[in-house]
Protein backbone atom coordinates (compact mmCIF):
# COMPACT_ATOMS: atom_id res chain seq x y z
CA UNK A 1 0.00 0.00 0.00
CA UNK A 2 2.75 2.28 0.46
CA UNK A 3 3.84 1.94 -3.03
CA UNK A 4 0.68 3.05 -4.11
CA UNK A 5 0.88 5.66 -1.97
CA UNK A 6 4.44 7.00 -2.72
CA UNK A 7 3.27 6.73 -6.91
CA UNK A 8 0.35 8.85 -5.82
CA UNK A 9 2.62 11.89 -3.93
CA UNK A 10 5.05 11.50 -7.15
CA UNK A 11 2.01 11.95 -9.72
CA UNK A 12 0.80 14.72 -7.59
CA UNK A 13 3.66 17.29 -7.46
CA UNK A 14 4.28 16.00 -11.57
CA UNK A 15 0.91 17.05 -12.25
CA UNK A 16 1.95 20.66 -10.52
CA UNK A 17 4.92 20.42 -12.34
CA UNK A 18 3.04 20.22 -15.29
CA UNK A 19 0.59 22.89 -15.00
CA UNK A 20 3.53 24.77 -14.21
CA UNK A 21 4.89 24.43 -17.43
CA UNK A 22 1.69 24.43 -19.28
CA UNK A 23 1.76 28.05 -18.18
CA UNK A 24 5.03 29.15 -18.55
CA UNK A 25 5.70 30.69 -21.36
CA UNK A 26 2.23 32.27 -21.95
CA UNK A 27 2.05 35.39 -19.58
CA UNK A 28 4.67 38.24 -20.42
CA UNK A 29 4.30 39.91 -17.01
CA UNK A 30 7.31 39.98 -14.58
CA UNK A 31 5.25 39.32 -11.55
CA UNK A 32 3.16 36.44 -11.70
CA UNK A 33 4.01 34.36 -8.80
CA UNK A 34 0.10 33.91 -7.73
CA UNK A 35 -0.67 33.06 -11.37
CA UNK A 36 2.17 30.12 -11.13
CA UNK A 37 1.13 29.14 -8.24
CA UNK A 38 -2.48 28.53 -9.26
CA UNK A 39 -0.96 26.74 -12.77
CA UNK A 40 0.79 24.07 -10.45
CA UNK A 41 -2.39 24.16 -8.27
CA UNK A 42 -4.42 22.72 -11.54
CA UNK A 43 -1.97 20.56 -12.69
CA UNK A 44 -2.26 18.92 -8.92
CA UNK A 45 -6.00 18.57 -9.35
CA UNK A 46 -5.27 17.15 -13.27
CA UNK A 47 -3.54 14.80 -11.33
CA UNK A 48 -5.86 13.66 -9.12
CA UNK A 49 -8.62 13.41 -11.76
CA UNK A 50 -5.83 10.97 -13.62
CA UNK A 51 -5.72 8.73 -10.24
CA UNK A 52 -9.10 8.60 -10.22
CA UNK A 53 -9.37 7.38 -13.25
CA UNK A 54 -6.68 4.97 -12.90
CA UNK A 55 -7.49 3.99 -9.65
CA UNK A 56 -11.56 2.94 -11.29
CA UNK A 57 -9.48 0.80 -14.22
CA UNK A 58 -7.03 -0.99 -11.77
CA UNK A 59 -9.91 -1.49 -9.25
CA UNK A 60 -11.74 -2.83 -12.21
CA UNK A 61 -9.25 -5.17 -13.61
CA UNK A 62 -8.68 -6.47 -9.83
CA UNK A 63 -12.30 -6.93 -9.80
CA UNK A 64 -12.61 -8.89 -12.97
CA UNK A 65 -9.46 -10.64 -11.86
CA UNK A 66 -7.56 -9.32 -15.10
CA UNK A 67 -4.62 -8.74 -12.51
CA UNK A 68 -4.28 -8.81 -8.65
CA UNK A 69 -3.60 -6.58 -6.19
CA UNK A 70 -0.15 -8.36 -5.72
CA UNK A 71 1.18 -8.03 -9.28
CA UNK A 72 -0.05 -4.59 -9.10
CA UNK A 73 2.00 -3.86 -6.04
CA UNK A 74 4.91 -5.63 -7.66
CA UNK A 75 4.91 -3.74 -10.85
CA UNK A 76 4.23 -0.43 -8.89
CA UNK A 77 7.27 -0.92 -6.82
CA UNK A 78 9.31 -1.37 -9.84
CA UNK A 79 7.97 1.81 -11.26
CA UNK A 80 8.60 3.25 -7.98
CA UNK A 81 12.15 2.68 -8.42
CA UNK A 82 12.70 4.46 -11.97
CA UNK A 83 10.48 7.16 -10.65
CA UNK A 84 11.96 7.76 -7.43
CA UNK A 85 15.50 8.06 -8.80
CA UNK A 86 14.41 10.89 -11.51
CA UNK A 87 12.23 12.50 -8.68
CA UNK A 88 14.99 12.78 -6.37
CA UNK A 89 17.64 14.17 -9.58
CA UNK A 90 15.07 16.63 -10.35
CA UNK A 91 14.59 17.71 -6.49
CA UNK A 92 18.47 18.70 -6.39
CA UNK A 93 18.34 20.55 -9.30
CA UNK A 94 15.51 22.45 -8.13
CA UNK A 95 17.53 23.18 -4.93
CA UNK A 96 19.88 24.35 -6.59
CA UNK A 97 17.88 26.59 -8.58
CA UNK A 98 16.97 27.90 -5.16
CA UNK A 99 20.70 28.92 -4.28
CA UNK A 100 21.61 32.32 -3.85
CA UNK A 101 24.50 31.98 -5.83
CA UNK A 102 23.63 32.58 -9.63
CA UNK A 103 26.40 29.90 -10.95
CA UNK A 104 24.89 27.36 -8.48
CA UNK A 105 21.39 27.92 -9.83
CA UNK A 106 22.88 27.82 -13.62
CA UNK A 107 23.82 24.49 -12.52
CA UNK A 108 20.47 23.45 -11.24
CA UNK A 109 18.35 24.90 -14.34
CA UNK A 110 21.37 23.88 -17.15
CA UNK A 111 22.34 20.30 -16.27
CA UNK A 112 19.02 19.06 -14.57
CA UNK A 113 16.01 20.77 -14.86
CA UNK A 114 15.96 21.74 -18.58
CA UNK A 115 17.22 18.53 -19.62
CA UNK A 116 15.07 16.52 -16.95
CA UNK A 117 11.90 18.09 -18.63
CA UNK A 118 13.56 17.11 -22.11
CA UNK A 119 13.87 13.26 -20.78
CA UNK A 120 10.46 13.12 -18.50
CA UNK A 121 8.65 11.36 -21.62
CA UNK A 122 11.30 8.68 -21.63
CA UNK A 123 11.63 8.27 -17.98
CA UNK A 124 7.38 8.10 -17.70
CA UNK A 125 7.18 5.58 -19.96
CA UNK A 126 10.20 3.78 -19.27
CA UNK A 127 9.72 3.12 -15.51
CA UNK A 128 5.70 1.92 -16.80
CA UNK A 129 7.83 -0.73 -19.07
CA UNK A 130 10.00 -1.66 -16.53
CA UNK A 131 7.29 -1.97 -13.59
CA UNK A 132 5.19 -4.26 -15.98
CA UNK A 133 8.02 -6.45 -17.57
CA UNK A 134 7.17 -10.20 -17.16
CA UNK A 135 4.27 -9.19 -15.80
CA UNK A 136 0.99 -10.01 -18.02
CA UNK A 137 0.04 -8.26 -20.97
CA UNK A 138 -3.10 -6.57 -19.43
CA UNK A 139 -0.85 -5.31 -16.88
CA UNK A 140 1.50 -4.02 -19.27
CA UNK A 141 -1.64 -1.92 -21.36
CA UNK A 142 -2.58 -0.97 -17.48
CA UNK A 143 0.54 0.36 -17.23
CA UNK A 144 1.11 1.78 -20.38
CA UNK A 145 -2.49 3.83 -19.65
CA UNK A 146 -1.11 5.49 -16.94
CA UNK A 147 2.05 6.47 -18.55
CA UNK A 148 0.29 7.65 -21.14
CA UNK A 149 -2.64 9.28 -18.69
CA UNK A 150 0.25 11.35 -16.82
CA UNK A 151 2.02 12.38 -19.77
CA UNK A 152 -1.67 13.68 -21.55
CA UNK A 153 -1.95 16.08 -18.83
CA UNK A 154 0.57 18.85 -19.55
CA UNK A 155 -1.00 18.61 -23.19
CA UNK A 156 -4.48 19.34 -21.67
CA UNK A 157 -3.40 22.12 -19.68
CA UNK A 158 -1.46 23.51 -22.43
CA UNK A 159 -3.95 23.66 -24.89
CA UNK A 160 -6.07 25.45 -22.09
CA UNK A 161 -3.84 28.11 -21.79
CA UNK A 162 -2.78 28.31 -25.49
CA UNK A 163 -6.75 29.20 -25.97
CA UNK A 164 -6.29 31.74 -23.34
CA UNK A 165 -3.62 33.58 -24.82
CA UNK A 166 -5.04 33.12 -28.14
CA UNK A 167 -8.25 35.12 -26.81
CA UNK A 168 -6.56 37.42 -24.36
CA UNK A 169 -3.03 38.18 -26.33
CA UNK A 170 -2.07 41.45 -24.42
CA UNK B 1 11.60 42.54 -51.16
CA UNK B 2 13.55 39.75 -50.65
CA UNK B 3 15.51 39.64 -47.37
CA UNK B 4 19.55 40.01 -48.73
CA UNK B 5 21.27 38.47 -46.32
CA UNK B 6 22.01 35.03 -46.81
CA UNK B 7 24.14 32.62 -44.21
CA UNK B 8 24.07 29.04 -44.09
CA UNK B 9 22.18 28.91 -40.21
CA UNK B 10 19.55 31.84 -41.13
CA UNK B 11 16.96 32.29 -38.96
CA UNK B 12 13.37 32.81 -39.98
CA UNK B 13 12.46 35.40 -37.72
CA UNK B 14 15.05 37.16 -39.83
CA UNK B 15 13.36 36.40 -43.42
CA UNK B 16 9.47 36.44 -42.53
CA UNK B 17 9.50 40.13 -41.40
CA UNK B 18 10.89 43.20 -43.67
CA UNK B 19 10.89 46.51 -42.08
CA UNK B 20 11.62 49.96 -42.71
CA UNK B 21 13.57 52.48 -40.44
CA UNK B 22 10.39 53.86 -39.80
CA UNK B 23 8.74 50.34 -38.51
CA UNK B 24 6.43 50.49 -41.08
CA UNK B 25 6.58 47.31 -42.91
CA UNK B 26 6.88 45.95 -46.52
CA UNK B 27 5.37 42.49 -47.72
CA UNK B 28 7.16 39.98 -47.52
CA UNK B 29 6.53 36.73 -50.61
CA UNK B 30 7.09 33.22 -49.30
CA UNK B 31 9.27 32.94 -52.07
CA UNK B 32 11.49 35.63 -51.66
CA UNK B 33 12.26 34.52 -47.55
CA UNK B 34 12.69 30.57 -48.55
CA UNK B 35 15.42 31.93 -51.84
CA UNK B 36 16.86 33.40 -48.63
CA UNK B 37 17.33 30.16 -46.96
CA UNK B 38 18.97 28.45 -50.05
CA UNK B 39 21.94 27.88 -48.38
CA UNK B 40 20.13 26.33 -45.29
CA UNK B 41 21.52 22.60 -44.92
CA UNK B 42 18.26 21.02 -43.44
CA UNK B 43 14.62 21.39 -45.42
CA UNK B 44 13.19 22.02 -42.05
CA UNK B 45 13.65 25.31 -42.30
CA UNK B 46 12.04 25.61 -45.71
CA UNK B 47 9.47 23.23 -44.43
CA UNK B 48 8.76 25.64 -41.59
CA UNK B 49 9.00 28.78 -43.81
CA UNK B 50 5.79 27.01 -45.74
CA UNK B 51 3.43 26.60 -42.77
CA UNK B 52 3.65 30.49 -41.38
CA UNK B 53 0.75 32.21 -42.16
CA UNK B 54 0.79 33.45 -45.42
CA UNK B 55 -2.09 34.33 -48.79
CA UNK B 56 -1.60 34.16 -51.91
CA UNK B 57 2.35 33.96 -51.37
CA UNK B 58 2.49 36.25 -48.90
CA UNK B 59 3.42 36.78 -45.34
CA UNK B 60 0.19 37.52 -43.20
CA UNK B 61 1.46 40.45 -41.25
CA UNK B 62 -1.59 39.78 -38.15
CA UNK B 63 -0.65 35.97 -38.36
CA UNK B 64 3.42 36.17 -38.66
CA UNK B 65 2.79 38.42 -35.92
CA UNK B 66 0.85 36.40 -33.43
CA UNK B 67 3.93 33.66 -34.10
CA UNK B 68 6.63 36.02 -33.22
CA UNK B 69 4.30 37.19 -29.74
CA UNK B 70 4.56 33.62 -28.61
CA UNK B 71 8.04 32.98 -29.29
CA UNK B 72 8.63 36.07 -27.42
CA UNK B 73 6.95 34.88 -24.82
CA UNK B 74 8.88 31.23 -24.28
CA UNK B 75 12.28 33.48 -24.87
CA UNK B 76 10.91 35.77 -21.78
CA UNK B 77 10.53 31.89 -19.93
CA UNK B 78 13.38 31.13 -20.53
CA UNK B 79 15.43 34.38 -19.60
CA UNK B 80 13.41 33.89 -16.45
CA UNK B 81 14.76 30.60 -15.91
CA UNK B 82 18.34 31.43 -16.48
CA UNK B 83 17.38 34.67 -14.67
CA UNK B 84 19.04 36.95 -17.13
CA UNK B 85 17.54 40.30 -15.56
CA UNK B 86 19.64 39.61 -12.63
CA UNK B 87 22.96 38.64 -15.04
CA UNK B 88 22.61 41.48 -16.92
CA UNK B 89 21.81 43.74 -13.73
CA UNK B 90 24.72 42.85 -11.74
CA UNK B 91 27.10 43.68 -14.29
CA UNK B 92 25.07 47.08 -15.73
CA UNK B 93 24.30 48.49 -11.60
CA UNK B 94 27.78 48.77 -10.59
CA UNK B 95 28.59 50.70 -13.79
CA UNK B 96 26.16 53.09 -13.71
CA UNK B 97 26.53 53.82 -10.42
CA UNK B 98 29.64 55.54 -11.31
CA UNK B 99 27.87 58.02 -13.51
CA UNK B 100 26.41 61.31 -11.84
CA UNK B 101 23.23 62.29 -12.92
CA UNK B 102 20.21 61.18 -14.86
CA UNK B 103 20.94 58.24 -16.81
CA UNK B 104 19.50 56.44 -19.83
CA UNK B 105 19.51 52.96 -20.70
CA UNK B 106 18.67 51.85 -24.10
CA UNK B 107 17.62 48.57 -24.84
CA UNK B 108 18.37 47.34 -28.58
CA UNK B 109 16.23 45.10 -30.19
CA UNK B 110 14.34 44.78 -26.83
CA UNK B 111 11.35 42.73 -28.42
CA UNK B 112 8.83 42.19 -26.15
CA UNK B 113 10.79 44.31 -23.50
CA UNK B 114 11.31 41.54 -20.65
CA UNK B 115 14.34 43.32 -19.49
CA UNK B 116 13.02 47.06 -19.74
CA UNK B 117 10.64 46.07 -17.80
CA UNK B 118 12.20 43.77 -15.49
CA UNK B 119 14.31 47.17 -14.56
CA UNK B 120 11.30 49.11 -14.29
CA UNK B 121 10.08 46.11 -11.75
CA UNK B 122 12.72 45.48 -9.59
CA UNK B 123 14.29 48.76 -9.93
CA UNK B 124 17.65 46.38 -10.07
CA UNK B 125 19.54 49.52 -11.85
CA UNK B 126 19.35 51.85 -9.62
CA UNK B 127 17.62 55.28 -9.13
CA UNK B 128 17.50 57.91 -11.86
CA UNK B 129 17.65 55.85 -14.59
CA UNK B 130 15.71 56.09 -18.05
CA UNK B 131 14.75 52.80 -19.08
CA UNK B 132 14.07 52.44 -23.10
CA UNK B 133 13.10 49.81 -25.26
CA UNK B 134 13.75 50.41 -28.76
CA UNK B 135 12.44 47.26 -31.94
CA UNK B 136 11.38 47.79 -35.44
CA UNK B 137 8.44 45.36 -34.53
CA UNK B 138 5.78 47.72 -33.63
CA UNK B 139 3.35 44.44 -32.90
CA UNK B 140 6.28 43.51 -30.52
CA UNK B 141 6.27 47.00 -28.55
CA UNK B 142 2.54 46.95 -28.51
CA UNK B 143 2.64 43.59 -26.10
CA UNK B 144 5.49 45.68 -24.39
CA UNK B 145 3.94 48.76 -23.55
CA UNK B 146 0.54 46.94 -23.21
CA UNK B 147 2.07 44.70 -20.17
CA UNK B 148 4.11 47.94 -18.89
CA UNK B 149 0.36 49.64 -18.72
CA UNK B 150 -0.87 46.16 -16.79
CA UNK B 151 1.90 46.80 -14.33
CA UNK B 152 2.25 50.43 -14.29
CA UNK B 153 6.10 50.31 -14.72
CA UNK B 154 8.18 53.30 -15.39
CA UNK B 155 9.58 52.54 -18.61
CA UNK B 156 9.19 53.19 -22.65
CA UNK B 157 9.52 51.29 -25.97
CA UNK B 158 9.99 53.27 -29.08
CA UNK B 159 9.97 51.82 -32.75
CA UNK B 160 12.81 53.09 -34.49
CA UNK B 161 16.48 53.62 -34.77
CA UNK B 162 18.01 53.62 -31.28
CA UNK B 163 21.28 55.27 -32.46
CA UNK B 164 19.53 58.76 -33.66
CA UNK B 165 18.57 59.81 -29.95
CA UNK B 166 18.00 63.20 -29.21
CA UNK B 167 19.70 62.46 -25.94
CA UNK B 168 22.42 60.28 -25.71
CA UNK B 169 22.16 57.15 -24.05
CA UNK B 170 24.67 56.15 -20.89
CA UNK B 171 24.23 52.77 -21.90
CA UNK B 172 23.35 50.31 -24.90
CA UNK B 173 22.51 46.74 -24.25
CA UNK B 174 20.84 43.81 -25.88
CA UNK B 175 20.29 40.29 -25.50
CA UNK B 176 20.56 37.66 -28.36
CA UNK B 177 20.68 40.40 -31.15
CA UNK B 178 24.30 40.55 -31.89
CA UNK B 179 24.43 37.12 -33.84
CA UNK B 180 22.14 38.86 -36.17
CA UNK B 181 24.93 41.13 -37.10
CA UNK B 182 27.26 39.34 -40.03
CA UNK B 183 30.25 40.59 -41.69
CA UNK B 184 30.92 44.77 -41.49
CA UNK B 185 27.52 44.88 -40.14
CA UNK B 186 29.20 43.86 -36.79
CA UNK B 187 31.91 46.40 -35.94
CA UNK B 188 29.38 49.10 -37.62
CA UNK B 189 26.85 48.09 -35.13
CA UNK B 190 29.39 49.00 -32.25
CA UNK B 191 30.56 52.33 -34.33
CA UNK B 192 26.93 53.44 -34.31
CA UNK B 193 26.44 53.33 -30.28
CA UNK B 194 29.92 55.09 -29.88
CA UNK B 195 29.38 57.82 -32.23
CA UNK B 196 25.78 58.20 -30.84
CA UNK B 197 27.51 59.14 -27.76
CA UNK B 198 27.04 56.41 -25.27
CA UNK B 199 29.64 55.39 -22.23
CA UNK B 200 29.70 52.16 -22.54
CA UNK B 201 27.93 48.76 -23.96
CA UNK B 202 26.66 45.53 -22.54
CA UNK B 203 25.51 42.82 -25.62
CA UNK B 204 24.52 39.74 -24.07
CA UNK B 205 24.70 36.62 -26.82
CA UNK B 206 24.90 32.88 -26.55
CA UNK B 207 28.21 31.95 -25.84
CA UNK B 208 29.66 29.73 -28.68
CA UNK B 209 30.99 26.57 -26.57
CA UNK B 210 31.36 23.30 -27.59
CA UNK B 211 28.50 22.53 -25.54
CA UNK B 212 26.10 25.05 -27.03
CA UNK B 213 24.17 23.30 -30.10
CA UNK B 214 23.28 20.73 -27.76
CA UNK B 215 22.63 22.77 -25.02
CA UNK B 216 19.94 24.57 -26.87
CA UNK B 217 18.44 22.51 -28.81
CA UNK B 218 17.89 20.12 -25.65
CA UNK B 219 16.33 23.48 -23.74
CA UNK B 220 14.56 24.59 -26.93
CA UNK B 221 12.98 21.30 -27.15
CA UNK B 222 12.00 21.30 -23.49
CA UNK B 223 11.14 24.69 -22.87
CA UNK B 224 9.59 26.08 -25.82
CA UNK B 225 6.34 24.85 -28.17
CA UNK B 226 6.29 27.29 -31.05
CA UNK B 227 8.23 25.82 -33.57
CA UNK B 228 10.14 28.85 -35.12
CA UNK B 229 11.23 29.46 -31.73
CA UNK B 230 12.60 26.18 -31.69
CA UNK B 231 14.28 26.47 -35.03
CA UNK B 232 15.73 30.14 -34.73
CA UNK B 233 16.69 29.29 -30.93
CA UNK B 234 19.36 26.79 -32.05
CA UNK B 235 19.90 28.63 -35.27
CA UNK B 236 21.17 31.21 -32.83
CA UNK B 237 22.91 29.05 -30.83
CA UNK B 238 24.84 28.28 -34.06
CA UNK B 239 25.94 31.75 -35.37
CA UNK B 240 26.97 32.98 -32.14
CA UNK B 241 30.10 35.40 -32.39
CA UNK B 242 33.41 33.42 -30.90
CA UNK B 243 34.76 35.68 -28.35
CA UNK B 244 37.62 37.14 -30.79
CA UNK B 245 35.07 38.23 -33.41
CA UNK B 246 33.05 40.66 -30.69
CA UNK B 247 36.69 42.21 -29.13
CA UNK B 248 37.94 42.56 -32.75
CA UNK B 249 34.42 44.10 -33.91
CA UNK B 250 34.44 46.26 -31.06
CA UNK B 251 38.01 47.05 -31.16
CA UNK B 252 37.41 47.98 -35.07
CA UNK B 253 34.13 49.43 -35.14
CA UNK B 254 34.79 51.38 -31.64
CA UNK B 255 38.25 52.39 -31.33
CA UNK B 256 37.47 54.79 -28.53
CA UNK B 257 36.44 52.08 -26.46
CA UNK B 258 38.08 49.32 -24.78
CA UNK B 259 36.75 46.41 -25.76
CA UNK B 260 36.07 43.59 -22.68
CA UNK B 261 34.32 40.48 -22.48
CA UNK B 262 32.70 38.63 -18.97
CA UNK B 263 33.04 34.95 -19.29
CA UNK B 264 35.74 34.64 -22.01
CA UNK B 265 34.93 30.86 -23.57
CA UNK B 266 37.13 28.20 -22.03
CA UNK B 267 37.80 30.36 -18.89
CA UNK B 268 34.84 28.96 -16.96
CA UNK B 269 33.15 25.40 -17.47
CA UNK B 270 31.34 25.39 -20.40
CA UNK B 271 27.97 24.24 -18.84
CA UNK B 272 27.70 28.04 -16.67
CA UNK B 273 28.37 29.83 -19.77
CA UNK B 274 24.51 30.34 -20.73
CA UNK B 275 24.67 34.43 -22.28
CA UNK B 276 27.71 36.36 -21.71
CA UNK B 277 27.98 40.24 -22.73
CA UNK B 278 30.83 41.74 -25.31
CA UNK B 279 31.19 44.98 -23.51
CA UNK B 280 33.13 48.11 -25.07
CA UNK B 281 33.42 51.10 -22.22
CA UNK B 282 35.48 54.47 -22.21
CA UNK B 283 38.76 54.02 -21.30
CA UNK B 284 38.80 56.34 -18.34
CA UNK B 285 35.78 54.28 -17.07
CA UNK B 286 37.49 50.71 -17.38
CA UNK B 287 39.11 50.57 -13.85
CA UNK B 288 36.45 52.38 -11.91
CA UNK B 289 34.29 50.02 -13.27
CA UNK B 290 36.18 47.20 -12.07
CA UNK B 291 36.70 48.65 -8.58
CA UNK B 292 32.81 49.01 -8.49
CA UNK B 293 31.87 45.40 -9.95
CA UNK B 294 33.86 43.78 -6.94
CA UNK B 295 35.37 40.11 -7.15
CA UNK B 296 32.98 39.81 -10.30
CA UNK B 297 36.04 41.35 -12.07
CA UNK B 298 38.29 38.90 -12.07
CA UNK B 299 35.59 37.08 -14.82
CA UNK B 300 36.40 40.30 -17.37
CA UNK B 301 39.05 40.09 -19.92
Amino acid sequence: MMTAVALCLLALVDGAFSGFRAFAGRDGRIEKRPAKIEAARLGAMGAVAALVLLAIVMLGGMALDIFSFAELEEAGRRMLVVYATFATAITIGFAAYFSPALEVRSVGTVLVLGPGTFIRPLVILGGALYGAAGSSTSLLLAALFAAMVMLGLETVLSRKYARELAAHPF
Amino acid sequence: MAPERQDRWMELSDVIVDFRADGSRRPVKVADASSALVDAPFSSSRRLLAQLPQSEGVFDDGGVDGVLLRSHLELQRLAEEVQHGHRVSRLVRPFLDLIDGPKRVVDVGCGLGYLVRYFASTGSLGDDVEIIGFDFNQGLLRAASRLAEIEDLDCKFVVGDAFALDTPATVYLSSGVIHHFRGPDLPDFFARQHAAGAAACFHFDVAPTWLTPLGAWVFHRARMREPLARHDGVRSALRAHSDTDLLDAIASGAPGWVPLIFDATGRRLAVLNVMRPAIGMNPELVEPYKQSLGPLSRRLS
